[in-house]
């Protein structure tokens, strides 16, 4: 009985280093000529871009002050967002009414969580329900105000966060039966209904969403006879919903493809009709698979409201280009964008890594 | 209902049609109406009156004297030009952001997925007015011009770079390298059949391309092919010369590539991770370098999936270069809606004109799309 000779054994990834703090730079920065050069040039890259911004954004800039004239520094001027901050958020709504926005936010903010996350499992359809139904009805009302003894603030006033918000969440779930019916009908076995559903499909799919937003701005108020007038706010939801359930039936058609036939012959087989069929046994299949892909819609659509601007309305982006027209403000024109950007970027960033999760989670 | 399920389905398809049609006469209805209620002229007969504005860049030599449908067509030439600067651009950086993911190199690996994962979360909107209100509105004027070695200048007014023009023999020679590259396509084909019949290579690399490279000189020589080249200058406050490319047309593309190179890398990524890693162990095992794994092996596997997604990335490029109405870049939308619109008023005709061209855009890249779906379907092995 002898030791075995490990003379001839293979060399271990790192050398005498493996498992150290050095051994994994060894492999991972430096291992080979190629690789070094790349590390070298990414901390070159680092080197020339990092310091200045931060030294922009932090060191150099100011934090504290009143108005525009407090910032002398060479850096950011980030007195920006507290000057305007009421203004970035709720765009014109009166000062005094705020806590409506706030309490349509909280409101929200608490319906999320059931809905997103496995707690109170039992209740989870009615928080689904209430979220995707009565919530979009219960915040216009409230933000609109006129019924119920609320002051009324029209929609001309509503911007900032609170406009995109609204619009994203409004229009998302509007958004659902109609990508449901167009998703349905292009699967119709009925002949019209069918190439009436692809036509649609297709022809709001090709078009850029800005041509979209000019039809519900100018051309719109041609196709409603006189004195039928809706405000822009609405006829810009109505079009985007159109626009998002386009996007949103394809993918809601990629669920439904996934469904095994047996499903379909099983529910005929006890004899459901079309549409039982459909709201009992297909559909609810077809949204857990499609859930990602729904919030991704989601995501994009948060972001798409910032086209918006192009029309007039004042939406998160909207509101910082007209402050930036401000003679005071126009030098400040960056931190306003980075103030928007990580608005956006919160939000986009926190829904996707969501539904990042759950895709995880299913499996 | 009726328990004939044909006659059900006849009814129900009846009601439906007629349902869509009374919406679309009332529709009408309430537009003619309307247009003559407010005296709005229409019809396309204004596409032939002058258009009495003018913009730049214009690759048609468009003027305030021509028509309005020639307002449309360099509009259009406009938003295709930009569309494919950056659909080359974005498939570039995409394609290197991708690998550049999945590289061995924590350092670089981490640095590309900060880049996807900030810009991809960012509207394009915000970047692109980032770009050209904060970025480029901060450059020094045409004086103070950042320089590049004095033939390429950067400021406020745009980036001024020396151009090409060719005087003669351009057609000569142009004519002859697509001889040239026809000649090796068939030779490629033919040594690659070649080879999977007999399995032994014909060389013909050294022959064909120094033969190919001559000829294409001789053709130069014969027909006195020229070059001018002329550089900007800086004239009293202006540069002369050159090329110019506006700073909306920077901007544009700019924010477009680096936006879209975000998406493209994780299109890229996830075709690349598609590929079973038995494949990269096989090629490892039958001694290919790493670079040739990926160039021989990898990268055809992927491409299978990569292509259709990047193709509607294409598609969603092309649609994207309207969000330029906002920074004035006149492309397809914002001459249509703007000058075009505030002169005519004729919005129906103009947003139908619009939509039109971006249809038969989408249309035809929808087309291609399926075609490939065939072909990866009949050639699939699995």
């Amino acid at each position: 009985m002898h030791m075995a000779d490990r003379s001839h054994a293979p060399a271990i990834p790192g050398g005498k280093l493996r498992g150290s703090a050095l051994g994994w730079a060894r492999t991972n920065l430096f291992g080979g000529i190629g690789n070094t050069i790349i590390t070298l040039l990414c901390i070159a890259l680092l080197v020339s871009l990092v310091p200045p911004m931060f030294n922009w954004a932090v060191t150099k800039a100011t934090f504290l002050g009143a108005s525009a004239e407090d910032c002398t520094g060479t850096g950011a001027c980030w007195v920006y967002f507290t000057y305007w901050r009421k203004v970035i958020f709720y765009g014109q709504y009166p000062a005094d009414l705020l806590w409506r926005p706030n309490l349509v936010g909280l409101v929200g903010m608490l319906l999320i969580v059931p809905v997103a996350f496995p707690v109170l499992t039992r209740w989870r359809r009615f928080f689904i329900v209430a979220l995707v139904v009565v919530y979009p009805v219960a915040a216009t009302i409230l933000l609109r105000g006129g019924i119920l003894g609320l002051d009324l603030v029209d929609t001309e006033k509503w911007g900032g966060l609170t406009l995109t918000l609204f619009l994203a969440v409004v229009v998302n779930a509007l958004s659902l039966p109609v990508a449901t019916l167009l998703a349905l009908g292009r699967r119709s076995q009925l002949p019209l209904v069918r190439a009436v559903c692809v036509t649609v499909i297709e022809l709001v799919r090709g078009v850029p969403l800005i041509s979209i937003l000019f039809m519900a701005s100018v051309m719109l108020p041609f196709l409603f006879p006189e004195g039928m007038n809706f405000n822009k706010l609405v006829r810009v939801i109505l079009l985007v919903t159109l626009f998002a359930g386009t996007y949103l039936a394809e993918t809601i058609r990629g669920g439904l493809n996934s469904l095994p036939r047996g499903q379909y012959e099983a529910a005929q087989a006890l004899g459901l009709g079309y549409w039982r069929m459909q709201y009992l046994v297909i559909l609810p299949q077809a949204y857990r698979v499609v859930l990602p892909g729904m919030v991704n819609s989601f995501v994009g659509l948060l972001k798409g409201t910032s086209l918006v601007l192009i029309i007039g309305m004042f939406d998160v982006l909207g509101t910082i280009q007209a402050i930036n027209l401000n003679p005071d403000w126009t030098a400040h024109n960056t931190e306003g964008y980075v103030i928007a950007a990580a608005i956006f970027w919160i939000f986009s960033f926190s829904i996707s890594q969501y539904a990042r999760w759950i895709e995880t989670r299913k499996k | 209902m009726l328990r004939n399920a044909k006659i059900n389905a006849l009814l129900w398809q009846v009601a439906f049609a007629g349902g869509v049609i009374l919406l679309f006469a009332w529709m009408v209805r309430n537009t003619l109406a309307n247009l003559t209620r407010q005296n709005v002229k229409s019809g396309f007969a204004f596409l032939r009156e002058t258009a009495g504005f003018d913009f730049s860049p214009t690759f048609t030599g468009f003027t305030p004297a021509s028509s309005y449908f020639d307002a449309l067509v360099a509009a259009t030439i406009n938003t295709l030009i930009a569309a494919a600067i950056c659909c080359v651009l974005t498939t570039i950086l995409g394609f290197l952001l991708g690998v550049a993911r999945l590289s061995q190199n924590w350092l670089l690996a981490k640095m590309a997925m900060v880049y996807v994962e900030t810009l991809r979360n960012i509207p394009l909107l915000l970047q692109l007015v980032f770009w050209y209100f904060a970025v480029l509105g901060a450059l020094p004027g045409p004086r103070q011009s950042l320089s590049f070695r004095d033939i390429g200048f950067l400021n406020v007014r745009g980036v001024f770079l020396p151009a090409a023009s060719v005087t003669d023999g351009g057609v000569q020679v142009l004519v002859a390298l697509l001889l040239g590259v026809l000649v090796w396509v068939v030779v490629a084909r033919r040594a690659t059949a070649h080879r999977i019949a007999t399995g032994t290579d014909i060389t013909y690399r050294r022959y064909l391309f120094p033969a190919l490279a001559a000829l294409t000189l001789g053709v130069a020589l014969i027909s006195g092919f020229n070059v001018d080249l002329s550089y900007p200058e800086l004239k009293r406050s202006n540069f002369v010369g050159g090329m110019t490319v506006t700073p909306e047309l920077f901007a544009l593309v700019l924010a477009v590539t680096l936006y879209h190179s975000a998406l493209t890398a994780e299109v890229v990524r996830s075709g690349i991770q598609s590929v079973g890693k038995g494949q990269a162990e096989a090629a490892r095992a039958l001694g290919l370098k790493p670079g040739q794994i990926m160039r021989k092996v990898i990268l055809p596997q992927a491409l299978w999936v990569i292509t259709p997604q990047l193709t509607s990335n294409y598609l969603s490029i092309t649609k994207d270069t309207s969000l330029a109405a906002a920074i004035a870049f006149p492309e397809l939308v914002t001459v249509m809606t703007g000058a075009v619109l505030i002169q005519t008023g004729q919005s129906i005709e103009i947003i139908a004109l619009v939509m039109g061209v971006y249809l038969t855009i989408s249309l035809t890249i929808s087309v291609f799309m399926n075609w490939y779906g065939r072909k990866k379907a009949r050639t699939e092995l699995h």
